[in-house]
């Protein structure tokens, strides 16, 4: 079995006169669920169209779960689902049939169909809406239709283009409920989203594209064990603070005044403990010591600061 | 069952409907019964004409629109990714989309063959046939064209392929007709002589079986399985061979089975390089991927990714070659056509100039209505800018924007050479400056 879920090489899409996709390349780990982001035209939704088999590139080499997508389009698409950004529903169909014609469509065997519907509306808490029209739904639950008809077939790799656009808070929540889950089942996810504080709630990874390019591929947990963003507050002022800090090896000083400092440590736990131990041996009056998680987005701009 | 066969009944057959259909029918046949002398006669007319309505006019409809339809509605993409191959989607759209009208019309045909009386003016089983075989054509033609209109992206826009309707309604409308007449007279073709009723029947089946054909082929391509033009060519060899067989026989207009096929292939590949010029995905996108597969010598890659068009312009230059140097044309100075020979060149560099300004208006950096320009400039040149030099008695200068092709037929060659190396320049200037990018423009 290949080690990544999906291998990207090379990958180059023209559009009369733009360049949307240029030599991209990046791998994405199998049972990860991996931000997209990136401004507008950045190039994500083409990139996830070519992940589709949907458009076909210029030029390079794509391999979703195993499958070369450029030689076996087909193939791939029994191992995949997509939600498109602007997804259609069969509006005079209900629910059940459009899940029904969803799995049929995508090689579920007809008398595993009932089956894989009924799992299918539980997992999207859809199932009290199985015999509404979807035309009938409200944008969080043709969403979920849509979601529900992309999973019906038990894809190894999930490709989502703003799955939570339109949607109220709640349907997000449970929206990154259902990813985590997915993950916790092996599923590989890749989401593109603008909605940074959401992908937040689920993603393990972030890819960054800028102007058809990846400018940043990584694991937002190793980077966590990499690098630490900490909090010291004393207990009373101490202009020795920052001379302390900025004298410490390993360390980069974000900000401080006489009270509180914000520093970025290169290393795990040890050199935490370390830093703490130094800190209380000069004498400073330590009443807090935590690590100050970076959130996707701050990540997101660190990133974008540093391509500039 | 197909998935998509069986998602069209769900849509297509409801409850109402499906009793709706034989009541309504009912209704009619029974007010032409009581309505008329001749009881039935009339019955059986009136129900071959509810049949040829509901297939040609209803099951048309809902053909052509099948796919325009989900590209409206964004599910096509959802099922350009599914599993269902070309030939499933292909019967299930056809057969699935039209369920009602077949419904429909195949209890009609019922009472056609019940009902008619045996001094008929046809033969029952005949025109149920041509009725069945004529819906299958109409249909599948009419799909072809909401599918090559659904990748022009035209259907966002509310359009459909009714315009192939007409076409095909125009090409077949004479014939179909000449079936119900009394006159029609036995057909002439490749030496043979066969009943005009019998010819009909086996010229609609085949040319049905083609356009299903051509469903499955377009099918394939919108469903990313690899295909290369073998299809196309064969279709234009085909027409060639059938056009041709009328020409060949020993009444006044024979010309010879060689004359007969150069002319008719010639004609038959531009004809079809005209409408797979207007209907498939050509433009700077295309022709880019197929120049990168052929630096890198992926020769079938290449193929595959090209247009069809293509295939036929080249052909249509083997078959203008060949009749330049192969035409047997009438050897006195005297005669009309003693210049004949040079006549296929030119209209063989007519269709290449033709294709090039094309190409000028889809090698454009941001391409829009590039068929509706095509379309301008060539009423322009054929029609209007000659026109109104000849009405300004400059018969000169009209030649020279419309070269007279079989008035000179060399000097019109000179003349269409001429307008194809602008067309084709300009081309290539469209195509350079296609070249250089802007980044991060993505909508």
């Amino acid at each position: 079995m290949p080690q990544h879920a999906i291998a990207v090489e090379g990958l180059s899409f023209e559009y009369p006169g733009v360049r949307a996709l240029d030599e991209v390349g990046f791998t994405v780990g199998r049972g990860s669920v991996t931000a997209l982001v990136g401004p507008n035209g950045a190039g994500k939704t083409t990139l996830l169209r070519c992940l589709a088999g949907l458009d076909r590139p210029l030029l390079g080499a794509i391999q979703v779960a195993g499958v070369d997508v450029l030689d076996e389009p087909r193939l791939v698409h029994r191992r995949i689902g997509f939600l498109s950004d602007v997804f259609g529903l069969y509006d005079a169909l209900t629910v059940r049939q459009c899940l029904a014609h969803a799995a049929a469509a995508n090689g579920v065997a007809p008398e595993k169909l009932e089956q894989t519907v009924a799992r299918t509306a539980a997992r999207l808490a859809i199932d009290q809406k199985l015999e509404a029209r979807a035309g009938e739904l409200s944008r969080g639950q043709r969403q979920r239709v849509a979601i529900g008809q992309a999973l019906a077939h038990e894809p190894e790799v999930l490709l989502l283009d703003e799955p939570a656009s339109g949607l109220d808070p709640e349907a997000r929540h449970s929206l990154a409920v259902l990813f985590r889950r997915l993950q916790s089942e092996g599923v590989t996810l890749l989401v593109s989203s603008h909605i940074l504080a959401e992908l937040d709630a689920y993603s393990t990874h972030m890819l960054v594209m800028r102007a058809g390019r990846v400018i940043e591929n990584r694991s937002l947990h190793q980077a966590a064990e990499e690098r630490r963003r900490l909090r010291i507050e004393l207990a009373a002022a101490d202009p020795r603070l920052r001379a302390a800090l900025q004298a410490m090896p390993g360390l980069a000083l974000i900000e401080s005044d006489e009270r509180c400092a914000v520093v970025e440590l290169r290393g795990g736990s040890a050199e935490q403990a370390r830093l703490l131990a130094a800190l209380v041996a000069a004498g400073l009056p330590v009443s807090r010591f935590g690590e100050e998680r970076e959130d996707l987005h701050s990540s997101y701009m660190r990133t974008v600061a540093e391509a500039r | 069952m197909n998935p998509e066969f069986r998602r069209n009944l769900w849509l297509e057959l409801s409850v109402h409907r499906v009793v709706a259909m034989p009541a309504m029918l009912l209704l009619v046949l029974a007010l032409v019964y009581a309505a008329s002398e001749d009881r039935a006669g009339n019955v059986a007319l009136a129900a071959a004409v509810i049949a040829g309505a509901l297939l040609g006019i209803w099951g048309s409809r809902n053909a052509v629109e099948c796919v325009a339809e989900e590209v409206r509605a964004r599910t096509w993409d959802g099922q350009r990714m599914s599993a269902i191959g070309p030939w499933a989607m292909t019967w299930g759209k056809l057969l699935g989309a039209t369920a009602f009208a077949w419904y429909g019309a195949l209890m009609a045909l019922v009472v056609v063959l019940v009902v008619a009386p045996p001094d008929w003016s046809r033969s029952p089983l005949r025109v149920t046939a041509l009725l069945a075989a004529s819906g299958v054509l109409l249909q599948a033609v009419a799909c072809l064209g909401g599918l090559a209109v659904a990748r022009k992206g035209y259907a966002r826009r509310g359009a459909s392929g009714g315009w192939a309707l007409i076409l095909i309604l125009f090409v077949f409308g004479p014939g179909m007709l000449g079936f119900f007449s009394e006159t029609a007279r036995p057909v002439d073709w490749w030496g043979g002589r066969y009943a005009f009723d019998d010819f009909l029947l086996g010229s609609v089946s085949v040319f049905a079986a083609w356009a299903v054909f051509g469903v499955y082929r377009s099918m394939a391509v919108e469903l990313q399985v690899r295909t290369l033009p073998w299809a196309f060519a064969a279709f234009i060899l085909f027409l060639t061979a059938y056009f041709a067989g009328f020409w060949v026989h020993g009444g006044a207009a024979a010309l010879g089975a060689r004359n007969a096929i150069l002319i008719w292939g010639l004609l038959m590949a531009a004809s079809l390089t005209y409408l797979q010029l207007f209907g498939e995905s050509t433009g700077v996108v295309v022709f880019r991927r197929v120049q990168v597969r052929l630096q890198r010598g992926e020769w079938r890659r290449a193929l595959e990714e090209m247009p069809c068009w293509p295939v036929g312009v080249v052909l249509a230059g083997l078959f203008a070659g060949l009749g330049a140097l192969l035409l047997d044309v009438p050897q006195r100075a005297d005669s009309p056509l003693h210049d004949l020979a040079g006549a296929p060149l030119a209209l063989f560099l007519l269709l290449a100039r033709d294709a090039a300004i094309f190409l000028v208006f889809a090698f454009a950096r941001q391409p829009r209505r590039v068929e509706a320009a095509t379309l301008f400039y060539l009423v322009m040149l054929y029609g209007i800018v000659p026109g109104l030099l000849v009405a300004s008695d400059l018969r000169g200068l009209a030649q020279l924007v419309l070269p007279p092709v079989l008035a000179t037929p060399g000097k019109a060659a000179a003349i269409a050479a001429v307008h194809a190396a602008i067309a084709c320049a300009l081309a290539a200037w469209r195509w350079r400056a296609s070249r250089t990018f802007e980044r991060n423009t993505e909508a």
